[in-house]
């Protein structure tokens, strides 16, 4: 395994569909581990996905896999890919499936079946498989997906959303299936929109918001770059002067403007503040001590707001 | 208390009543309509319906510029010299005179394009919903079963409608406005009700028969054969039978001629004139024609009863 | 998959594509409503081109006159109707010199037209007449002895000019119309749009594009694993329904079947490439097939170059009139281009066809989502 070329590399890669830019150019550099990419809906996850596997080109830049070029077929030896979407050829068996996809990677049958049973194993399914596909359960199609991702051994997983769908106790044998793959040496790139699960799983994370990678690193060094860096945040209240009275009294405050020109021509306040996390917490108390009414609290930053949606919890919206 | 939720949330409860489940239909094939036309194929074929239209249109208008011409005079086509005589008999099987017969040809003609616009409703409004999965988002609406049918029946007889009644009387307008309009529209009213009687039962017998089929198969390959089968094979096989056992009701099997026929029934045109001859009686084309219908309502009606239309 | 003790043999991909040319065959025998009806339309042809040539439909003698006769006297309209319906060889007994002077006895004219009637009164104009009237009926029976029912006719072996006849009459109707025209577009239609519509339409064709094979091979294995199926509905077809055509039948098969195949290969390989442009590439291929083809083919002028079926048609053209067979039957040949080219352009068609589409699809990006 050479180790001079990283495994998956993205050089200032910018897609359009049509006129629709929907990743701007991003750059990222994957060696090992897991990986977890999470972003809203539309945030472009699934078109970065399908890039590192050579489904999509890139309108500009170049993705590589160790240094072969992602869209060349070479380059799908190294690389198992669960897709988002749930189509298979229905009236196959999972068993069945799991083989036909080993063949079309070039083994023998009896290789072929080898594998199959042993990846089959792997994801829980080797007593299951035998019914036809279509009446598989999601959690169960989940892990067939799985499966053909597995079968010819690859160096990089790339799997979109493979935990929607599945049931408490499953996820949990999934997320320890891929702490396995990853001692074994294996990376992965994982994908959701919901941090939550992830990162039980890794802490290194790809936050991505409208086609850009807004945030790469472990949680931790996430948390401390928002920490020095001040966002602002708008803030629609009842009496602004007051609020800002107060406001400025917080040792995390910057700055407060009391006549802002907003885009859609409110009224309002705008905080400058560093540490956003301490900021909140210390607001949210001024709220309910003063009993502001607070019409509107909305981080003016785009990716400082996708970040803060995931570090402080929910979808990704304030 | 309930007040001060209210202005808080800026939330008005809809206070209205809904209107029927029809509406709905009128709403589904609104929305089927619009899936259509999002289709680039769609506007293609429409073009190429088009271009049927404007060629009846365009020779209607030529023959009567050249009617004022003698026989033996000709007219320059591309440098060509072409006797009037010949071009009057180069376009005399379309008879477009302003007759009940023009009117039958031209959505004789559009009958081609037609099918394939056909194949591709189906598919796309029918087909879609079963392999997709999407039936289940229609019927969770509080309509039954029929009403989505109507209302994908509905998008597909617009369609139809403007493919064939629409532009027809479009060139009823038209042989009006050659002639002495005050006349022709006085005493050929009648045509135009023919030409919407004829739309009627277009729409009525195709667009059940398009449902029916993207019901039973779905997929757009088999729906396309089973087209094919219909509107070609079958109508040469009927106009084989009819020359070999010298008997016009095996023309019955044609389901394009019969429509044709129930048509000109409807445009009030004399069945000698019909080519090709000999047809079968109006009646026997109407009962056809019927027997179709009761065909695909009995087929719907029992994919329905069963709970299988979902899965 | 990931313990080391088991040494195993390395993928290969030309393995993995000679699985996808065989799966992509077994896709098709997947999706069995498309056999059933394929298998109904095509047996549907086959019972009807049996059934016309058991009537003798390919016969010149069972064939309707071409000449619409028309009664002299309007007075019986009832007499009209089936008067206009005669066969050739009911016409040809009409004007025998028997029969019209049989007429002139009995007084029962009505079935003449005046130039028909017999004049013993002018000897000389009536023997003309006899001559000229009773050509036809030379011609339909000079080896068969005259007053045989025409049922019988059918099963003597007829003349030079009544087997040529036959042949061209079938070529016309059941090789240049049926098949042409309906047969072979229909199925090759199917199949090829079907390899990668089906896929598309089902929105599996991400597992296949995520194995490692190169994407031109993937358009290639494709189009191989559906070229047996083109060819066995094709084809096959084409055998079937001239075996169900009787002695002209077989005579067309011997003659026939090279352009036959061509024209199955170069088809499928056209509209495999449809398959996997458009998005529903059976709408386009049916307006490629019953449009383009069918205007093309009466239009006069070089477009008709750019048709396939022009090819095919302009070699069977060839080989019947090679044959000494009045190739003027067949309607709309009279530019057909050589044997030569057309075997050419046949024989590259697919090839070029086929090489367009895999540069085209290793070059596509193909989303199942939208």
């Amino acid at each position: 395994m050479s180790t001079e070329t990283p495994l998956l590399l993205f050089e200032q890669v910018s897609k359009w569909y049509g006129s629709v830019l929907a990743l701007n150019q991003v750059t990222l550099e994957l060696t090992g581990g897991i990986t977890g990419l999470v972003g809203a809906n539309g945030a472009g996850k699934s078109t970065l996905l399908r890039m590192a596997n050579g489904q999509l080109k890139p309108t500009l830049g170049q993705v590589s896999v160790r240094g072969t070029d992602a869209w060349d077929w070479k380059a799908r030896r190294l690389v198992g890919y669960c897709p988002d979407i749930d189509a298979f050829y229905e009236d196959m068996s999972g068993r069945r499936f799991v083989w036909v996809m080993a063949r079309l990677c070039g083994y023998t049958r009896a290789e072929s079946k080898r594998r199959t049973e042993a990846v089959l194993e792997r994801v829980g399914m080797s007593e299951r498989a035998d019914r036809k596909l279509r009446g598989y359960s999601k959690g169960m199609r989940q892990r067939i997906k799985l499966a053909q991702a597995l079968v010819h051994d690859p160096e990089l997983l790339i799997l979109d959303e493979p935990l929607s769908g599945i049931d408490p106790i499953g996820r949990q044998e999934l997320l320890e299936l891929f702490q396995a793959l990853a001692a074994q040496g294996k990376c992965l790139l994982i994908s959701s929109h919901e941090l939550e699960s992830l990162e039980k799983l890794t802490n290194h994370v790809v936050i991505m918001a409208r086609g850009r990678i807004v945030a790469v690193g472990t949680l931790q060094q996430i948390r401390e770059m928002l920490d020095d860096r001040p966002v602002s945040v708008r803030i629609d209240v009842d009496r602004p002067r007051e609020v800002a009275r107060l406001l400025l009294a917080l040792s995390e405050v910057i700055a407060v403007d009391v006549a802002p020109k907003l885009a859609d021509g409110g009224e309002g306040i705008v905080v400058k503040a560093r540490n956003p996390k301490r900021f909140f917490e210390l607001f949210g108390r001024l709220v309910v001590e003063h009993q502001l009414e607070v019409r509107r609290l909305e981080p003016l930053d785009e990716s400082a707001h996708a970040i803060l949606g995931y570090l402080l919890g929910g979808s990704g919206k304030t | 208390m309930a007040a001060q939720t209210d202005t808080l949330l800026r939330y008005r409860p809809w206070r209205g009543t809904p209107r029927g489940p029809l509406y709905a239909s009128t709403a589904l094939a609104r929305a089927s309509l619009k899936l259509l036309f999002r289709q680039r194929l769609m506007w293609g074929l429409f073009a190429l319906a088009l271009l049927v239209f404007f060629g009846f249109f365009f020779c209607q208008y030529l023959l009567v510029l050249i009617s004022n011409l003698l026989d033996t005079e000709s007219v320059r086509f591309a440098s060509l010299p072409v006797t009037v005589r010949s071009i009057k008999r180069f376009f005399a099987p379309l008879e477009l005179d302003g007759t009940a017969h023009t009117f039958g040809n031209f959505i004789w003609y559009q009958g081609y394009v037609l099918v394939i616009v056909l194949a591709l409703a189906g598919s796309v409004l029918v087909g879609n919903d079963f392999a997709h999965g999407s039936l289940p988002f229609y019927l969770s609406k509080p309509i039954g079963r029929w009403h989505y049918l109507l209302g994908k029946c509905l998008a597909i007889g617009v369609v139809i409608n403007l493919l064939t009644t629409a532009p027809a009387m479009i060139l009823w307008v038209e042989a009006g406005v050659l002639s002495d309009w005050q006349s022709y529209y006085l005493d050929h009213f009648t045509l135009l009700l023919g030409i919407i009687g004829y739309g009627a039962t277009l729409t009525v017998v195709l667009s059940l028969l398009t449902v029916a089929t993207a019901v039973l198969v779905r997929r757009t390959v088999p729906m396309a054969m089973i087209w094919m089968g219909l509107f070609v094979l079958l109508p040469m096989l009927s106009r084989w039978l009819v020359e070999t056992f010298k008997d016009e009701r095996w023309r019955l099997f044609d389901l394009w001629n019969n429509l044709y026929l129930c048509g000109l029934f409807c445009l009030n045109a004399d069945p000698a004139t019909i080519r090709p001859q000999p047809q079968p009686a109006y009646w026997e084309a109407w009962l056809a024609t019927a027997a179709v219908v009761a065909a695909c309502v009995l087929y719907l009606r029992k994919r329905i009863q069963a709970v299988e239309i979902v899965q | 998959m990931t313990n080391g003790t088991h040494h195993s043999s390395p993928p290969s991909a030309f393995r993995a594509w000679c699985v996808l040319v065989v799966q992509s065959f077994q896709r098709h025998l997947r999706v069995r409503q498309m056999g059933w009806v394929s298998a109904v339309l095509l047996g549907l042809v086959v019972v009807w081109v049996a059934f016309a040539t058991q009537n003798g439909a390919w016969e010149l003698a069972g064939h309707r006159a071409r000449r619409i006769t028309t009664p002299i006297k309007d007075n019986q309209p009832s007499s009209a109707a089936p008067l206009a319906r005669l066969t050739n060889a009911q016409e040809a007994e009409r004007l025998r010199p028997d029969s019209r002077y049989n007429a002139l006895a009995g007084g029962n004219t009505d079935r003449f037209q005046p130039h028909e009637v017999p004049n013993p009164l002018n000897p000389t104009e009536d023997a003309l007449a006899s001559l000229v009237l009773s050509i036809p009926h030379a011609a339909m029976r000079s080896e068969v002895p005259v007053g045989t029912a025409p049922e019988v006719v059918t099963k003597v072996e007829p003349n030079r000019f009544l087997t040529s006849w036959r042949f061209m009459s079938y070529s016309r109707w059941v090789i240049f119309l049926v098949f042409m025209g309906f047969v072979l577009p229909l199925f090759t239609l199917s199949y090829a749009s079907g390899a990668f519509g089906t896929e598309r339409e089902s929105r599996s064709l991400v597992w296949l594009m995520t194995r490692p094979i190169p994407r031109s091979g993937i358009y290639l294995a494709k189009f191989l694993g559906t070229l047996p199926w083109c060819v066995a509905f094709g084809l096959g077809g084409f055998v079937a329904v001239c075996l169900a055509g009787g002695p002209a039948g077989r005579e067309a098969l011997a003659r026939f079947w090279p352009a036959a195949a061509m024209g199955t290969v170069a088809f499928a390989s056209l509209f495999h490439l449809v398959g996997a442009i458009f998005r529903r590439p059976v709408v386009v291929g049916l307006v490629y097939v019953f449009f383009y083809e069918t205007v093309v083919a009466i239009l006069p002028g070089s477009l008709k170059l750019l048709s396939l079926t022009f090819y095919a048609r302009s070699l069977m053209y060839n080989e019947a009139v090679g044959a000494g067979h009045p190739g003027e039957m067949l309607p709309a040949m009279t530019e057909a281009v050589s044997s030569a080219t057309a075997w050419w352009v046949l024989a590259a068609a697919p090839v070029v066809i086929t090489l367009f589409g895999m540069w085209l699809f290793s070059r596509s990006e193909y989303r199942d989502d939208i």
